[in-house]
């Protein structure tokens, strides 16, 4: 279920707001002044000229200016400028203030929907500002300013000196020396107009950048029904159980369907129940009313307020646990956001959940089933009534998520705290006391668990080890790899790696984060050329043919850059197609879709409509179709359901069959046996 | 693991020193400064030197920044390697000068621009960032008295700072995939198409606007996943507070700061 997703609207027509930032607020712009900075860090490693670094460096700002207040405007530029001096030292300064003035304009122009010429106005306002600016402070470091511009003054004559000698250039010299002397005296006109120039190339090229993200991103101030429950914190004491729902109804802004239509539900203190239904069918938007969000029809009496994440309240927990964690550690975890009046026994909280012991142990380090362990110990610091969890296991794997369910179910006893547990998984609703079965928005039954045969184990059978006789495909000899060497920053990834891939053959890669798994990735893939050691495919580096070995991330998004789906895969296979397609790109690209087993219907489907799981598949096809020798994939399962990952393995099963040659790193080895007949782990930078 | 000396070269593109300065691994005098006074004592002592950058001011200055770095134990090789570029402008400059007469000058300013740079090293080299994010609310905290959100900023601060490690990575990783496929371009290309400078420029805007709309399609969804996580764990983030704790090292900067600046203020009268 992509409830974000569903509940973006595309035009900018937020209420005015006043008051203190919401977390909302505050989140969009902390991230999106943390992107302008590691933008500005990484010198962005775009092909791209300076001016238009500068001016693409502006956008993060812009998109928030077009989609908040100027409050949170403010505070994004406060802490991008902070950041950035932080970072980059006193010189981003000196850029900066004239980067904010940008990004502000631009992002307003575009929120009042102004065109070009606005933006002419705006860019040839800001800048004469920026002249003005600049011949001011120049003016204040009158010093400073005399002793530039002498010293160039000076390189320049001796130049000119050596040119003179030169028979029959005297003449021409002298020429050169008088404007020499003119742009000296007259320094305020040409760096003055040197300023303002910058500019207003700046101002257009932000411009145009945003009007391009805001055409593909359809970026619009974000309606989460979940808000309204949000802002009524503290307003009336929490008491969300037992809540009578009568006729709820629910269509989310925009839409013309009914997400919910008349649903009837009661629930009592102390119950374990399971919502089932296929997806779309609107168990998450029940989720959400349970939790507090207002129905468009219908009545829902409790004897308080849900009070969502306050203590007695109802608390929620999401799909994609990565994105929950808040804090660095485990205990600062748990702790985010209560008092520190509150008593919270930690221990005993990570003991409920399977995680005892695990306090100081940073978050990024666990699974994504411990990390779901850690959303719900944090849900339960706060002695919720309610606890609803949305799909919370969807993307577990199977040995995680039948622990958690445990865990879930044990809380009405326990605690005496309600469970409503909302999967598409038949057999987790299996011997729950009572199981709401939901299709297209109504409630189909209402009764007590029955058991449900469990689901048939998949028998994946052990990939069997490849034939000795195969040609290698990839070839890693005592690579070692120390970053930041002959440093004081010196750090050692990886230690004598050997590693010798076959045709056909999967190689199954495990470790911890921080065993130097990603600078295995990058390396295999010819993006990091190792300190020591070789990497070879067909006999040569492949560092010195990039795209031979083709790397399939982690986070599939960052890997597409065209607007839609069939520009992207062209774009993947060397083509880049501007204008309508051709009959033979369709069929290409239809060819391409099938092979990873997607439909044709997504052909023109925006990169950033797309599931997760497509877009994974979709990065993948592109992949595949320029017939790489050897694929890495950085863990390809993370954040996929179960059919998904079923769709996955059937794909990569077909390529290795094809003869590519497989390395996949991952965390976890779930349903990776049936592709990689050799499993190695990676720990502190050494391979075994 | 072998010893060096044993060890065939590294590659070259290994050998390429210091890049950006940054916090080093270890403690000293300097580091275990209060964030806000070395902020405040570097922006008097910039502040004079490009308001007054006479050759005294410069050498002054200059002199203490060694002390520090010297107490700092700032080693040699974390030193950025100056780029090529870099280094053949100053040394086409350094001729150009020494036939047009005014050398000293240009050393003049040549001496400024590494003073300048060299004391913002000092705070990177000795300073973790997280310290800074307090020690920037401290110092804003008075804004508060024209009902500037200084709270609020601080809490944005702490986030950016916590962001900024997964968006370079994220950052990275979206210049990584560009570089994937334009490898791959680069060999199948039979005819350059584009060889115009202003379809060049064109071709490299239109790279930039892909490589920036995947990070900022990332971030947006980052940010709302957060900004909803943060909502049901009880809202905004507490701010990140510090108590100031001035030790004799704060006080010796500030004398030393305070009697450089208004040494030479007299000295220039």
């Amino acid at each position: 279920m992509t409830v974000t997703a569903q509940t973006m609207t595309h035009e900018p027509a937020t209420p005015r707001r006043r008051g203190p930032m919401t977390p909302v607020e505050i989140a969009s712009a902390g991230v999106m002044s943390a992107l302008a900075v590691a933008a500005k860090v990484l010198g962005v490693v775009m092909p791209a000229g300076g001016p238009i670094v500068a001016a693409l460096a502006t956008v993060p700002l812009a998109v928030v200016a077009y989609q908040h207040r100027f409050r949170v405007v403010l505070a994004t530029a406060a802490a991008t400028l902070a950041m950035s001096s932080v970072m980059g030292g006193a010189t981003a300064w000196i850029t900066g203030l004239a980067s904010v003035g940008v990004g502000v304009a631009v992002g307003w122009l575009h929120r009042r929907r102004l065109g070009w010429p606005a933006a002419w106005l705006a860019g040839l306002v800001l800048a004469a500002l920026n002249a003005v600016q600049t011949i001011v402070t120049l003016l204040v470091l009158s010093e400073s300013r005399i002793l530039s511009l002498k010293a160039a003054r000076t390189s320049a004559e001796g130049m000119l000196r050596m040119l003179e000698r030169i028979p029959g250039l005297a003449p021409t010299v002298a020429v050169w020396r008088d404007v020499l002397d003119w742009l000296v005296q007259h320094w305020w006109v040409w760096l003055g107009s040197g300023a303002a120039v910058t500019q207003l190339i700046g101002v257009l090229i932000a411009y145009a950048a945003l009007g391009a993200v805001i055409r593909r991103l359809h970026l619009g101030p974000v309606a989460d029904p979940l808000l309204a429950a949000l802002e009524s914190r503290g307003a009336s004491s929490p008491g969300p159980l037992p809540v009578s729902m009568r006729g709820i109804t629910f269509r989310y802004p925009g839409s013309t369907v009914d997400a919910l239509q008349g649903v009837d539900l009661d629930l009592a203190p102390g119950e374990f129940v399971a919502v089932v239904g296929p997806n779309g069918s609107g168990k998450s938007t029940l989720a959400t009313i349970l939790a507090g969000a207002a129905p468009t029809a219908g009545t829902v009496s409790r004897p308080g307020v849900a009070g969502l994440g306050e203590a007695g309240g109802t608390a929620y927990l999401a799909q994609r646990t990565e994105l929950q964690m808040l804090g660095d550690t485990v205990e600062e975890d748990v702790r985010w956001g209560t008092d520190a009046a509150d008593e919270v026994d930690v221990a005993a909280l990570l003991e409920a959940v399977g995680l005892a012991g695990l306090e100081r142990t940073p978050t990024k380090e666990l699974s994504g089933g411990q990390l779901q362990r850690l959303a719900l110990a944090g849900a339960l610091a706060r002695r919720p009534a309610l606890l609803v969890s949305d799909e919370s296991t969807a993307m577990i794997d199977p040995a995680g998520r039948a622990g958690f369910v445990e865990v879930m179910r044990g809380l009405p006893a326990r605690l005496g705290t309600t469970v409503v547990h909302i999967t598409h998984d038949a057999a987790e609703a299996a011997g729950a006391e009572r199981v709401v079965r939901i299709v297209d928005g109504r409630v189909a039954t209402d009764a007590a668990g029955a058991e449900v045969a469990a689901r048939p184990p998949v028998t994946a059978a052990t990939r069997a080890q490849v034939l000795p006789s195969n040609p290698i495909a990839l070839h890693v000899e005592g690579v070692t790899h120390t970053y930041a060497l002959g440093t004081p920053w010196q750090t050692t990834a990886l230690r004598d790696v050997d590693l010798d891939v076959r045709v056909g053959e999967g190689v199954l890669i495990t470790g911890h984060n921080g065993s130097g798994k990603s600078t295995l990735a990058r390396i295999l893939a010819g993006l990091l050329v190792p300190t020591y050691g070789v990497c070879e495919t067909g006999g040569k580096p492949v560092a010195a043919q990039v795209g031979s070995v083709a790397l399939a991330m982690q986070f599939s998004r960052l890997q597409l850059r065209r607007p839609t789906v069939a520009l992207d895969i062209l774009d993947a296979a060397g083509v880049r197609w501007r204008g309508p397609l051709g009959p033979e790109q369709v069929d290409y690209v239809v060819s391409v879709l099938a092979s990873v087993g997607l439909p044709p219907e997504l052909l023109h489907r925006g990169i950033d409509d797309l599931s997760g799981g497509q877009m994974r598949r979709v990065a993948l096809a592109g992949l595949l179709a320029r017939q790489p020798r050897v694929l890495v994939l950085d863990e390809p399962f993370a954040g996929l359901d179960a059919d998904s990952r079923a769709g996955l393995t059937e794909v990569l099963r077909g390529a290795l069959d094809n003869g590519l040659a497989l390395v996949v790193i991952s965390h976890d080895t779930e349903g990776l046996a049936s592709l990689c007949g050799r499993h190695l782990t990676l720990d502190q930078g050494r391979l075994r | 693991m072998t010893p060096a000396s044993a060890r065939p070269r590294p590659n070259l593109a290994s050998r390429r020193g210091a890049g950006m300065p940054r916090a080093l691994p270890w403690e000293s005098p300097i580091s275990r400064l209060w964030p806000g006074t070395k902020l405040l004592c570097l922006t008097a002592l910039t502040t004079l030197l490009v308001t007054r950058p006479r050759w005294l001011v410069i050498g002054v200055v200059a002199a203490v920044y060694l002390v520090v770095a010297l107490l700092a134990r700032v080693p040699r090789s974390a030193v950025p390697r100056v780029p090529m570029l870099v280094l053949s402008m100053f040394i086409g400059g350094f001729i150009g000068s020494a036939m047009g007469g005014d050398i000293m000058v240009y050393l003049r300013f040549t001496a400024l621009g590494v003073v300048v740079l060299l004391g913002t090293a000092l705070l990177l080299w000795t300073t973790r960032p997280a310290q800074l994010v307090p020690a920037f609310a401290t110092l804003l905290r008075p804004l508060r008295l024209l009902r500037v959100p200084t709270d609020e900023w601080a809490a944005t601060m702490a986030l950016c700072l916590r962001g900024i490690p997964v968006l370079t990575d994220e950052v990275g990783a979206v210049a990584d995939a560009s570089r994937l496929r334009v490898g791959w371009q680069q060999r199948l290309r039979a005819a350059p198409e584009q060889t115009g400078g202003w379809a060049r420029t064109r071709a490299s805007y239109a790279e930039g606007l892909d490589i920036l709309i995947a990070a900022v399609s990332a971030s947006a969804r980052r940010a709302a996943a957060t900004g909803r996580a943060m909502t049901l764990r009880g809202g905004v983030p507490a701010v990140p507070r510090e108590r100031v704790r001035l030790g004799w090292g704060d006080l010796v900067a500030f004398a030393g700061t305070a009697a450089v600046v208004a040494g030479a203020l007299i000295a220039l009268r």
